[in-house]
């Protein structure tokens, strides 16, 4: 009897944890669905109603938006940014685990003030340094390429991701180099052959992090970059939002459904070591 | 130690490498400049134009562009165009680093800002190859001259005005072509929310209430909202006449209250009472026409209220921007040139029609007009206001700070905290405060 009434409650405390997830997931959905839906529905039902399912289906919305204002089509939009994004991406990758390495296995004069400069730049708000670099960037004749955010990711800049790879790199038992420098290892090579494979999780989620903030970055393609033809695809999207004329929502909903796409797939088929690589940065073992 | 330099080589090398592998990435931009170098010897001139808008106007100006380097094959013109976002910082961010276009798109009510930070635009007024005859030249000098400099040209007329839906006053029996006063649009709000609950005559939000605020302390005294000396232009008794106006307003239903429309905030037109037409006039710029157009399909317009013994009409006209030539731009003439191209050359005019609004040379809208290029509904309103237009506002009464002070009061107001008494008094007490501090940052 006991037993029924603990299964009953275990049931109920069930349902009642299953519905509250759904509905709260359905709740953090909604936009993207009706980001989804609304590159379907006419400008006019856009605003006016709610509803996910179009009483009037447009579907020329992905064709007259990725032909954008006739110019230049999306596609360049999408290219340009992925010329920008890659290198950025593998840049930052490999330039913060070798500082990382440096911070965490390494004692040289001033290393504490170092870290700790490095660690306090996290604080500096980016508007903070915006003018100065600009001028700075202008100066190197680097206004209007990529460079302003090429260059910066050879050099670690991103201190976010120094400071996680340090918390990865300590949880390592220094045991593996031990033996790895008696087999003959060099510290660079302990670094490729016996660190890096094992901070995979780490370095993943690092690149999946970089990806995205780089791709959904508006402010600084828009201060950096004059051309057209060399708008990223944040930029693209803006391109035609202005309050005093008609604006074809339902394309730039169907470009923002497209440009989303890669940060998607990046994310799901690296999902199962981005969760990993979070979880355990800051564990020491 | 040995292993300590090890690092540092091998760190330093991968930087070679990879800052090698960036430079020939990167190689394509620099022969692209070394060209623009040799054409520029060839009497080749590359200006930059810089504009915000939407689809239409990109299109329309980017058709004009080649229109215009096919009439002048010595000249190439790269257009930078985008959205309105953070086009401003963009564009001060450009001035004051000197890396700006020659040609920019800038907005009137910027201007106070943009030389905050510097001297940056030419004098138009002193180009030999423009034309400024072909403008109002009182329209020129109340809105594009600072510190007697002719800083940009005006593209076109941006006027306030009122937006009404055919539709909704065809159902409550009202007829479109009513000549508002204070008075009647009471009296027409009160029949409209008797009728039906959840109709409101007027679609507003603080900052239109601080329109209906200003423009009607601004029709019985006469003056600026704040005079040029930064003392206030109204009395306590005006001020609270005109505050207990706008309580009556929300105490008849003409107003949608405010706990509603908060969402809507900062953005009356994209309210759905407004778009599903169960309100039925919105007060704002001409220059939004062809948004609320897409939305409102039977649409009509009207000048704002105008109380009959008013001393000026508070209507504002205004350009809709302003065209500007880079100071330092080092093809100075060509740009003005092709600026003046733009502003008189009748193929231009038929190319560019109405998308920086309805133009403001007397040319240009003939021209349309003769060619059926413009909206009848936007243009009759357009000339109507020029008809009515009152004195330009003063930098000060626009400021941004002082706006923010009242829709704050107009909140509290609406919402029932303070009485039309105490707005007065305390919108009073604020700006005694406020304006000096105004007054010294200057």
């Amino acid at each position: 009897m006991e037993a029924k009434i603990n299964y009953k409650s275990e049931l109920f405390r069930k349902i009642l944890i299953y519905a509250f997830l759904i509905a709260f997931g359905i709740f953090m959905i909604y936009p993207l669905l009706w980001v989804f839906a609304s590159s379907f529905k006419t400008n006019d039902e856009i605003f006016k109603s709610l509803s996910l399912i179009p009483k009037h289906i447009v579907a020329n919305s992905y064709i007259e938006g990725w032909k954008g204002t006739g110019q230049y089509s999306f596609g360049t939009f999408i290219f340009n940014s992925i010329t920008l994004v890659i290198p950025v991406v593998v840049f930052t990758a490999i330039s913060s685990t070798i500082v990382a390495y440096g911070f965490a296995r390494f004692e040289f004069p001033l290393k504490n003030i170092l870290f700790t400069l490095m660690i306090s730049t996290m604080m500096l708000p980016g508007t903070a340094v915006l003018i100065p670099r600009y001028i700075l960037f202008n100066w190197l004749g680097w206004v209007n390429t990529y460079k302003p955010f090429i260059v910066p990711a050879l050099f670690g800049t991103t201190p976010f991701f120094i400071f996680m790879m340090v918390q990865f790199l300590r949880g390592l038992p220094k045991e593996l180099e031990e033996s790895a420098t008696i087999d003959g290892c060099n510290s660079f090579q302990i670094l490729i052959k016996i660190l890096m494979p094992l901070c995979k999780p780490a370095i993943i989620s690092m690149c999946i992090f970089q990806f995205i903030w780089t791709w959904n970055d508006f402010f600084n393609p828009l201060i950096y970059i004059n051309s057209v033809e060399k708008y990223t695809v944040s930029l693209g999207l803006n391109m035609t939002i202005d309050g005093t004329s008609v604006v074809n929502w339902n394309q730039i909903m169907a470009m923002t459904i497209i440009s989303m796409i890669p940060s998607i797939i990046i994310f799901f088929s690296a999902q199962k070591y981005f969760v990993e690589g979070i979880a355990t940065t800051g564990l020491k073992n | 130690m040995k292993m300590f330099k090890k690092i540092v080589s091998t760190f330093l090398v991968l930087l070679l490498i990879l800052s090698l592998l960036s430079g020939c990435s990167s190689s394509s931009n620099s022969s692209k400049s070394s060209s623009e170098n040799n054409n520029t010897s060839q009497k080749t001139v590359t200006l930059r134009f810089m504009w915000w808008g939407g689809d239409n106007r990109h299109k329309a100006t980017l058709d004009a562009i080649s229109l215009y380097e096919k009439e002048h094959p010595n000249v190439k013109i790269n257009a930078e165009y985008g959205g309105v976002t953070d086009y401003l910082q963009k564009l001060i961010t450009q001035l004051s680093s000197g890396t700006a276009p020659d040609l920019v798109q800038i907005d009137v009510t910027w201007l106070q800002q943009l030389f905050s930070q510097g001297d940056f635009f030419a004098d138009l007024s002193k180009l030999k190859d423009i034309d400024v005859s072909a403008f109002d030249q009182n329209f020129l000098k109340s809105y594009c001259y600072v510190d007697n400099k002719l800083i940009g040209l005006p593209t076109g007329i941006n006027n306030s005005a009122m937006y009404i839906n055919k539709d909704f006053f065809d159902k409550f029996g009202i007829d479109d072509k009513t000549v508002w006063t204070w008075d009647n649009l009471l009296q027409t709000a009160k029949m409209v929310h008797e009728k039906d609950k959840n109709a409101y005559l007027l679609d507003a939000d603080s900052t239109i209430c601080d329109y209906i605020l200003v423009t009607y302390v601004g029709q019985k005294t006469g003056n600026q909202w704040v005079n040029d000396d930064y003392t206030l232009g109204f009395d306590k008794q005006t001020l609270t006449e005109a505050f207990k106006y706008l309580n009556s307003l929300f105490e008849a239903g003409a107003i949608e209250p405010f706990s509603q429309s908060a969402p809507y905030e900062g953005k009356p037109d994209q309210n759905p009472l407004w778009l599903n037409g169960q309100t039925g006039m919105l007060w704002n710029w001409s220059s939004i026409y062809a948004n609320v157009k897409s939305n409102i399909k039977n649409l009509s317009m009207a000048l704002p209220p105008i109380d009959p013994n008013a001393k000026q009409t508070g209507i504002v006209v205004r350009p809709s921007q302003l065209i500007a030539i880079n100071k330092d731009s080092k093809n100075m003439d060509e740009a003005a040139k092709f600026l003046n191209w733009f502003f008189t050359n009748s193929e231009a005019i038929k190319t560019l029609k109405d998308v920086r609004g309805v133009p403001a040379t007397e040319n240009a809208r003939k021209i349309l007009s003769d060619n059926n290029l413009l909206d009848s509904v936007l243009t009759d309103n357009a000339n109507q206001a020029m008809e009515k237009m009152s004195p330009p506002e003063n930098g000060i009464s626009g400021n941004q700070e002082l706006e923010k002070i009242n829709t704050d009061i107009i909140q509290e107001l609406a919402y029932k905290k303070i009485t039309p008494e105490q707005a007065a008094d305390k919108l009073i007490n604020t700006y005694k405060q406020k304006l000096p501090e105004i007054k010294n940052q200057q």
